[in-house]
């Protein structure tokens, strides 16, 4: 077996790494380095689905102040992993980590860099290795509690679980740092049998590698992914059985969470993620864990926990897309939000069915066009164009709606096939009839009825015309061109109303 | 789906439907610029409105009466042309008189015109006057 330091010593630590969450957190263990190792846990988040575990993450990640160096942390994280347990993939540790805090997008090339670089490192070497990397994590993490036999179980779960020699590019391999920079326990396989409940599940098929030089260290029957590590510092073999929360945080982990993957480190993160501790020893670590962690992986600016910054930034960011929305409606009525909305819902439908009718008007205009020559070409008979230029093969009638509203006009069009309805609604003051019998006849429109008159100070009227075959215009168009023309004479005409 | 993705999406997809009608306006804008067909169809059509006139025997005819102090009443029946309608709008509204109530028919290429009308800015119309002038209207109308 490895050597195994009673516990991280924190003067060895190379690089001095801040690690503020660890003391909110494990205050305990970090006041008493000496005090019997805790597992280092960390929970690989690949996705936002799981915020627990993103968080407990990265509590972790801060922790182990992986943030701080690239090389650090995978070190950090190897040394962890091949110091505690008899694995010589210290890498894994580091990829765990790099996986763990892959959510973390800062850390997640760079870790999984650094541990393509560590993880072609073998066994030969491990026991210096594992020393150096104790050594580095440890400098890395001044207050680096000591790991114990779960955290070495985890981590021998996930090194042997997740590394895949075979997918692993051909970087150099520091792990006699990163070794360096843990002083963990090593843990003997009866100590990992004693803690069977860390168990990561490794979902990507590059994590096949059998664990056979675990021996009969209990692993997850899953394939747990390497990044799929739960850290607890507070862990201790001796702790007393907490509420399942860590349970309840792996479970509720989607099964199919995968980590981003970066492209140099392949499939060797691809895997889901997924943690089965059902330790109970790992609870307690955990909870406290989460409380802080889901603070500070909520907020982007690691706020506390009110968070009351990203919590305006988020109403503030709402009322702005409320704004957008509204400024893209063309007639809004209300201010408040729910009639934007309301608006808008209208407006899609009104976009729909304007889509619709355009298409179907350069259908048929294309299809009217081809037909015409084609007849043309046939008996060269000028008529035979006009033949119906507007009926479908298939038979579909145009239709569309659309209203379109302004300070003092509202115009409803409809059309059914050639048909146009055009309701308006006017206020007094101007030659309504005049102007848009006007639009009417520059639209192609034939006039068939009218009706209407002055109501109070408005005058209302309905236009019922044809189009004129051959005339491609659409609704869209006659509103805004009777809205325009309304908005245009009426701006005109309000200051001469006396001038009459 | 929280409020902001609702919102968002909403965003995005008024403005992909709005994309798609201006590119489709535009299409339909380059069909009619580079289309050879001509409208020769709707001429045709006013050709025959004097002819379905006659034969529904529809005369044009123009009424005017008082009614209920300044109001006057018009009742006009002209044949339909393209853009008539406009004209006589026009003229009516060049002689200061304003419509009120208007109701336009169509019917077997005639125009039914029904309006109560009143001169604008309160003016005083005098029923034959009007009478005159809406028949000047039309028969200046007429040649068009």
């Amino acid at each position: 077996m490895h050597e195994q330091p009673g516990c991280f010593d924190p003067n060895t630590m190379a690089e001095g790494v801040s690690t503020p969450k660890l003391k909110d957190t494990f205050p305990q263990t970090l006041s008493d380095p000496s005090s019997s190792p805790s597992p280092l846990i960390v929970v690989g988040n690949t996705t936002n689905s799981n915020n627990n575990l993103e968080e407990n993450i990265r509590l972790s990640m801060e922790e182990l102040s992986y943030h701080h160096q690239q090389e650090d942390v995978s070190n950090y994280v190897n040394g962890v992993t091949a110091t505690t347990i008899d694995i010589p993939h210290p890498q894994h540790l580091g990829l765990n980590m790099g996986n763990s805090y892959n959510n973390n997008i800062n850390m997640d090339s760079h870790l999984v860099q650094h541990e393509i670089d560590i993880l072609p490192y073998q066994q030969p070497t491990w026991d210096p290795n594992v020393q150096e990397m104790q050594d580095m994590g440890y400098t890395n993490h001044s207050e680096h509690q000591p790991h114990d036999q779960q955290f070495q179980q985890t981590e021998a779960q996930n090194c042997s679980q997740s590394y895949n020699p075979s997918s692993i590019l051909d970087p150099p391999y520091p792990s006699q740092d990163l070794l360096n920079l843990l002083h963990l326990p090593r843990c003997s396989t009866s100590s990992l049998l004693a803690n069977p409940a860390i168990c990561i599940a490794n979902k990507t098929q590059n994590f096949q590698n059998p664990m056979g030089f675990l021996g009969d260290l209990p692993i997850g029957s899953d394939n747990t992914s390497a990044s799929s590590v739960l850290y607890d510092p507070l862990l201790h073999l001796n702790l007393p059985p907490q509420p399942p929360a860590l349970r309840e945080l792996f479970q509720s982990l989607p099964r199919g969470y995968s980590l981003p993957t970066n492209s140099r480190s392949g499939s060797l993160f691809g895997g889901g993620d997924e943690i089965e501790g059902d330790g109970s020893q790992l609870d307690m670590g955990v909870l406290d864990f989460n409380r802080v962690t889901a603070s500070v992986g909520k907020g982007r600016e690691g706020k506390g926990t009110k968070h009351f910054a990203t919590e305006k930034q988020r109403r503030e960011q709402l009322n702005g897309k409320y704004k957008i929305l509204r400024s893209l409606i063309p007639s809004p009525t209300k201010m408040d939000r729910a009639s934007v909305v309301g608006d808008a819902i209208e407006y899609i439908r009104e976009l729909l069915r304007t889509v619709n009718e355009l298409k179907l008007l350069v259908e048929k205009k294309r299809y009217g066009r081809e037909r015409c020559k084609r007849q043309k070409a046939e008996d060269d008979a000028a008529e035979s164009c006009n033949i119906k230029p507007f009926s479908d093969p298939d038979g579909c009638i145009r239709t569309s709606w659309l209203q379109r509203k302004s300070k003092d006009s509202e115009v409803d069009v409809r059309i059914v096939d050639d048909d146009v309805t055009i309701k308006l609604f006017q206020r007094k003051k101007i030659n309504c009839l005049l102007s848009v019998a006007k639009v009417l006849d520059e639209l192609q429109l034939e006039l068939h009825h009218v009706a209407g008159g002055h109501v109070g100070e408005y005058c209302s009227f309905l236009f019922n015309s044809k189009i004129i075959e051959g005339s491609s215009v659409y609704a869209s168009a006659i509103a805004n061109r009777v809205i325009d023309v309304m908005d245009t004479q009426y701006a005109a005409a309000v200051p001469h109303t006396s001038s009459y | 789906m929280n409020k902001a993705t609702i919102i968002e999406d909403a965003i995005t997809y008024i403005k992909n439907l709005k994309d798609k009608v201006d590119s489709l306006t535009r299409e339909l804008q380059e069909i009619e610029a580079t289309s050879e067909t001509t409208l020769v169809e709707p001429k045709t059509n006013e050709t025959n409105n004097g002819e379905a006139m006659k034969e529904w025997g529809i005369k044009e005819e123009v009424r005017v009466t008082n009614i209920d102090g300044k109001k006057l009443w018009l009742k006009m029946i002209i044949e339909k042309k393209k853009g008539r309608f406009t004209q006589l709008m026009d003229a009516i509204h060049s002689f200061g008189i304003e419509l009120i109530d208007t109701n336009v028919t169509t019917m077997k290429g005639a125009l039914l015109i029904t309006a109560s009308i009143q001169g604008m800015d309160g003016e005083a119309l005098v029923v034959q006057q009007t009478k005159e002038l809406m028949l000047d209207i039309i028969n200046s109308t007429h040649s068009y």
